[in-house]
């Protein structure tokens, strides 16, 4: 076959396909309309970046002038919100578990008369750690609460006794820490999910997608028609179904690209284009590694969406953008390595996030190459299922 | 005696169909495990950390020994300066560093306060948590030591009595290890009673539709009441979900030791409603479902939507009023709460009430939808004939 005749067939294909997809409203949905949709959603939920309204309740039992004090700093806090005050310690139990609050600031009796005897009180906080995420930034609150009420009181103590600012410091807390979290100085919860959430569900779409959109012709009994007019070329006849639909996920990774970044500001440290260029990789990759789940399980429709459905799913975990993969089995972390999105979370840290030399990911882009050559491992099984199977249930 | 005849009839149809089985009894058996393995480790230890001591004396040696002995994270080189410690941040090598600067201990010395940074790659918030929480518990418990030995040796009693220190206690409450998969894997089971129901139904219409010409509703005399077909339907698919909830709450939890506080009553208290909820919505979205194979492409990647709108790891305090209305149109988004409270928390259920009653409603106006939409098939097909 010459060049110009692959081309006309790959085009004749391609318009089939359109043809195919544009009478299946479900096609439209998943591909267009969810991924839009999701991705306002995610923006718009979180728009603070950083949560800072959660409540959490206080018991002041001491009710002193210095325990007010410390209340009022950790008030003031950006991330608490203290609402809610209760007269005994068990009333707030109760509304830490009915989720009316998240944590639980007690201050005991006596905390100021022990402070200024020199017996040391004890301040008592409680976090609700059944919700991770509310529960880790009281936690990070509460520790800072903690160090400010042990300085402020002695604070108080030592400049009365004439000691300057810079000598009171250095005395009760000689070494500050100053964290730097690179590239999201904010922590902004938002750029740190919504940047893997929105391609990880574009990714999962597609892993799915191309096993279904596949399967359809076994199940239509096309597949001998879609074969013949492919030039009975499986290579050319899975780019010709594949492509069209590679290019409509081009266009939702670019809305997305400039939903994100150019309209709501996500930092970005390489090009559009080269992110893009990054996206139409991972893209293809993940469509030719479905396409080979189908030939594994040649014809097998509903199994190769199960199989594809299970490890696209197990992608968002394994990715290792929430939980580390370094910390999960050593089974779950070779698993990952096959993963396209895994390695589009790698490319992503390194030349999204922080602008690293692309060098360091070059394994990345070497297995996702690999992955695009998966499916001329399954020619001969194509071929095979074209002639001979039929659709299975 | 016709709904216990549909009854049967749709269990046959189940456990002769393998692709549903898999999705109903497979499934909720397996990926629980799954989950439960991959989030074995609960917690991360041991980041990767490289350091830059400009200070290279006793007390930064001594700082930096301490972090490194902590579990959380792991001193894995000391690099020569900062521009040398960030190729270890470029090649994923390390996710952060720990900067001493060269006046540190002068200035501990002279009772100057001195500045220890740290700089962490944001890939993952896990990261930043362990390095940060080390290094500021390692300065916390230095801080003492240096204001005990100085305060120690002067002979004003006063300045000792007012530097006495408020301590504090965290206590992290029905996580006490702050794990990940306790927090994680209760929201994933409810999730998967959910998912896998609709994809389970779906798959079912699908079927029937393939084989009825595009009904819903199988030919015959049987099948003539919608309230039979609905109550017959609901009773086997009940029947299924009853014993993989069971299973969730004695096998799941036992083996990965999850928090258990709830007592089984009241897990059957609002995992009833929850379930009666569940199989009804995903009768009505069997609506969309006109092929087998349909389900699995519309339901599945709707996880990920479902789990963060929950309000489970984005707090529900900090969710717009309008998600949260639309939240309640899941099932999940109550279920996910409910269970979380009374078996992560030990609520009772008449502290979930306002979870209890959600389900309750969701199941009614699910079930109302679903006998609709019955309804209107049999018109239809009435028409037809």
């Amino acid at each position: 076959m010459d060049i110009k005749s692959i081309f006309s067939r790959l085009k004749k294909l391609a318009l089939r396909e359109v043809e195919i997809s544009r009478r299946r409203p479900l096609y439209l949905f998943c591909m267009l309309i969810a991924p839009v949709f999701f991705s306002f959603m995610f923006i718009n939920v979180m728009e603070e970046g950083a949560p800072n309204e959660i409540p959490a309740a206080v018991v002041d039992d001491d009710d002193s002038q210095v325990s007010r004090t410390l209340l009022r700093t950790l008030d003031a806090m950006q991330e608490t919100n203290l609402t809610v005050k209760y007269k005994n310690f068990s009333d707030a139990k109760d509304a830490l578990r009915k989720g009316e609050v998240f944590a639980i600031v007690h201050v005991p009796r006596g905390l100021s008369e022990k402070a200024l005897t020199q017996r040391t009180p004890t301040i008592y906080f409680y976090t609700n750690d059944a919700y991770f995420l509310a529960g880790s930034f009281l936690f990070k609150n509460m520790k800072v609460l903690g160090e400010l009420s042990g300085l402020a009181i002695t604070k108080a103590t030592l400049s009365a006794k004439g000691l300057d600012e810079d000598r009171i410091m250095g005395l009760i807390q000689p070494i500050t820490v100053e964290s730097h979290p690179l590239n999201n100085p904010s922590l902004n919860y938002s750029i740190y999910l919504t940047n893997i959430f929105i391609p990880a569900i574009l990714l999962l779409i597609v892993f799915i997608a191309t096993c279904y959109s596949i399967g359809l012709e076994w199940k239509r009994g096309t597949q001998k028609k879609w074969f013949k007019e492919s030039g009975e070329n499986v290579i050319i006849a899975l780019t010709g179904k594949l492509l069209p639909q590679a290019a409509v996920y081009m266009l939702m990774f670019a809305f997305m690209d400039v939903y994100l970044y150019k309209i709501n500001g996500f930092p970005i440290a390489c090009s559009l284009l080269r992110l893009l260029g990054i996206q139409l990789l991972v893209t293809l990759a993940s469509q030719a590694f479905s396409a080979a789940i189908f030939g594994i399980l040649a014809g097998q429709m509903r199994l190769a969406m199960s199989v594809a459905s299970l490890l696209g799913v197990l992608s968002i975990s394994l990715c290792g953008f929430t939980f580390p993969v370094m910390a999960m089995p050593k089974i779950m972390e070779a698993i990952s390595w096959l993963l396209p999105l895994r390695h589009y979370y790698l490319i992503y840290v390194n030349q999204v996030l922080d602008g690293y030399p692309i060098i360091y990911v070059w394994k990345s882009f070497a297995v996702l190459v690999a992955i695009l050559g998966l499916p001329l491992l399954f020619i001969k099984v194509y071929e095979e299922a074209f002639n001979e199977v039929n659709y299975k249930a | 005696m016709k709904i216990l005849q549909i009854c049967y009839n749709e269990f046959k149809e189940i456990f002769s169909d393998i692709g549903i089985v898999i999705f109903v009894i497979i499934l909720p058996l397996a990926y629980p495990l799954l989950y439960a393995y991959v989030y074995d480790n609960e917690v991360v230890r041991e980041v990767p950390v490289v350091v830059v001591d400009d200070s290279q004396t006793k007390v930064s040696r001594e700082f930096l020994r301490r972090c490194d002995a902590s579990p959380d994270i792991k001193i894995i080189s000391h690099a020569t300066g900062m521009e040398n410690a960030r190729t270890f941040l470029e090649s994923m090598d390390a996710y952060g560093i720990i900067r001493i600067p060269r006046e540190f201990s002068d200035d501990i010395a002279q009772g100057r306060q001195t500045v220890v940074g740290i700089y962490c790659d944001m890939a993952s918030m896990m990261y930043y948590k362990n390095l940060m929480i080390t290094v500021a518990v390692v300065a916390q418990d230095m801080n003492k030591e240096i204001k005990v030995s100085k305060l120690g040796s002067s002979t004003d009693r006063e300045a000792e009595i007012s530097a006495a220190p408020v301590t504090y206690e965290s206590i992290a409450m029905y996580n006490p290890q702050s794990g990940y998969s306790s927090f994680l894997i209760p929201a994933v089971l409810m999730l998967i009673i959910q998912q896998s129901l609709m994809l389970g139904i779906g798959m079912h219409m699908g079927g029937t539709r393939e084989q009825n010409f595009g009904f819903a509703i199988p030919k015959g005399d049987l099948y003539r009441n919608p309230v039979y077909i609905y109550l017959g339907k609901m009773l086997a698919y009940f029947i299924i979900y009853i014993v993989d909830a069971t299973y969730f709450f004695v096998v799941v939890n036992k083996i990965f030791t999850l928090p258990q506080m709830s007592t089984f009553g009241t897990y059957l208290a609002w995992m009833v409603p929850y379930l009666i909820a569940c199989i009804s919505y995903s009768i009505l979205f069997s609506i969309l479902v006109y092929r087998r194979e349909d389900c699995i492409m519309l339901f599945v990647f709707l996880s990920l939507p479902l789990i963060f709108i929950s309000g489970i790891s984005w707090p529900i305090s900090e969710i717009p009023q309008k998600w949260l209305y639309f939240s309640y149109l899941f099932p999940s988004s109550l279920g996910i709460h409910a269970y979380v409270r009374t078996n992560t928390m030990g609520a009772s259920i008449n502290d979930i009430a306002f979870y209890h009653w959600g389900l309750i409603i969701q199941a009614a106006i699910y079930t109302i939808l679903s006998l609709i939409f019955y309804y209107w098939q049999l018109k239809k097909r009435k028409i037809e004939e």
